[in-house]
């Protein structure tokens, strides 16, 4: 997967990370924070890879 | 009083003899009233004679006998989600997903998928995959179904198969034990241009972990073989089963077949419209806005429960691209749309519209589509 604006979404009226909105494979996706999800899964390894890094949520 | 008569075998020279089992108890053995000769283990037996009550015969050993016993979902392709490829679609080097629970890819060459409808298949009239090598060269063209459960499979014996036509003497099916790293191929195809049922057998090892199904035009351990222009794999009817006999297809029925599909891909738009920002009416819901009337939240509950949390991709109605819309002074209004914490249940939404004009507590339409995956 080419993986690229990954960035964290909070939830609403919550200071906690919901999800992560990315461009994967030139598709906007919003990604949920589930290990079993695989996108996410391959999110985690890219960043463990050093490939890519998720953005701070505004 | 009729009579028994004991007679021997004019041209024989064997004796035989009838003996009696260790019993103090008289019995009494009646013959058939009717010509004929006894059965032994070497008998046949007619389904005339089959009568009452039968004993417990093992599922493997049956033949033309459907049930539940197929693991392999949209085995003879009736749910395309996704998308219509009944024209041919390009594939890639990455592996995606096309016709639903399938992820094809191409190694080496060109290629494209064609979702064929209504081919007749060993006396039946089916869909099929056909997977086309668009370039030559030492490569291979396949597709993948990876069961979801690990754990039926432990220590089993299982067969795998399907009807395949191909003229590429590699064609085949392979099961791969992803745990144990163990491939085991299917019969390959003559290459003679017709259907022929492929077939293979494994028992999995103890340490058998996740299961995939490859098919296509590849080598006995998934690696390349030579590949020219024009070489074609199409397959219809897959199966993979307990047992050492690959048995009947399973047929199911599309509403069947479509729920179990959704359980790792579902999506809001109608079968064969395409996935796009204003292609197709949007399904509209309703959502209050928060007391700070800046935004609402939208959530629908997906047909079936889902593997895991999905992820998404949404579109656009009416107004925006990408975002849900909002309905708001009489005006369909673009929204900036938040994934806020859709699970395995519930699609959720969180919308902020641009500019005022929501009540606080007041309950608005929005419209928009949304696709979710949750494929392994």
């Amino acid at each position: 997967m080419v993986i690229t604006n990954a960035k964290y979404i909070k939830l609403a009226l919550e200071d906690t990370n919901g999800s992560i909105e990315a461009t994967i494979d030139g598709v906007a996706i919003s990604v949920p924070l589930a290990t079993d999800n695989r996108h996410y899964a391959e999110i985690l390894k890219q960043v463990a890879d050093g490939d890519i890094t998720i953005a701070e949520a505004d | 009083m009729a009579k028994v008569k004991i007679q021997g075998h004019a041209s024989g020279t064997g004796v035989l003899t009838i003996t009696a089992p260790n019993t103090s108890t008289d019995r009494t053995v009646t013959l058939p009233d009717s010509t004929g000769t006894l059965l032994d283990t070497t008998s046949g037996l007619d389904a005339t004679k089959l009568s009452g009550n039968l004993p417990a015969i093992s599922g493997a050993s049956l033949t033309g006998i459907a049930g539940r016993k197929n693991w392999i979902i949209n085995g003879d392709f009736q749910v395309s989600q996704r998308a219509a490829y009944t024209s041919a679609t390009s594939l890639t080097s990455t592996s995606v997903y096309h016709l639903d629970r399938f992820k094809t890819k191409i190694n080496t060459i060109s290629g494209t998928l064609t979702h064929k409808l209504n081919q007749v298949v060993n006396g039946k009239t089916t869909n099929t995959m056909l997977l086309t090598a668009t370039s030559a060269a030492t490569g291979r063209v396949e597709t993948v179904q990876q069961i979801e459960a690990t754990a039926p499979f432990i220590s089993q014996t299982i067969t795998f198969s399907a009807w395949v036509k191909s003229d590429n003497t590699s064609a085949r099916l392979i099961v791969h034990q992803n745990g144990a790293n163990v491939q085991t191929s299917s019969n390959t195809h003559t290459g003679g241009g017709a259907f022929e049922l492929l077939k293979g057998t494994v028992t999995c090892a103890s340490n058998s972990g996740e299961i995939y199904l490859y098919s296509g035009i590849q080598a006995a351990g998934t690696g390349n073989v030579s590949v020219a222009n024009n070489d074609y794999f199409e397959m219809a009817f897959v199966q993979l089963e307990y047992g050492s006999v690959a048995t009947d297809f399973e047929h199911r029925s599309y509403g069947e077949e479509l729920a179990l599909c959704q359980r790792y891909y579902t999506t809001s738009f109608n079968t064969g419209v395409t996935h796009a920002d204003n292609a197709h009416e949007g399904v509209v819901s309703a959502a209050m806005a928060y007391s700070a009337a800046t935004a609402t939240v939208s959530s629908m509950a997906f047909p079936v429960k889902m593997r895991t949390s999905p992820s998404l991709t949404i579109y656009g109605r009416n107004a925006g691209t990408g975002n849900y819309a909002i309905y708001k002074s009489q005006t369909w209004t673009a929204t900036t749309t938040a994934n806020n914490g859709t699970n395995e249940s519930f699609i959720s939404l969180y919308l902020q519209p641009s500019g005022a004009g929501m009540t606080a507590h007041y309950v608005y339409q929005t419209s928009g589509h949304y696709d979710a995956d949750a494929e392994l």
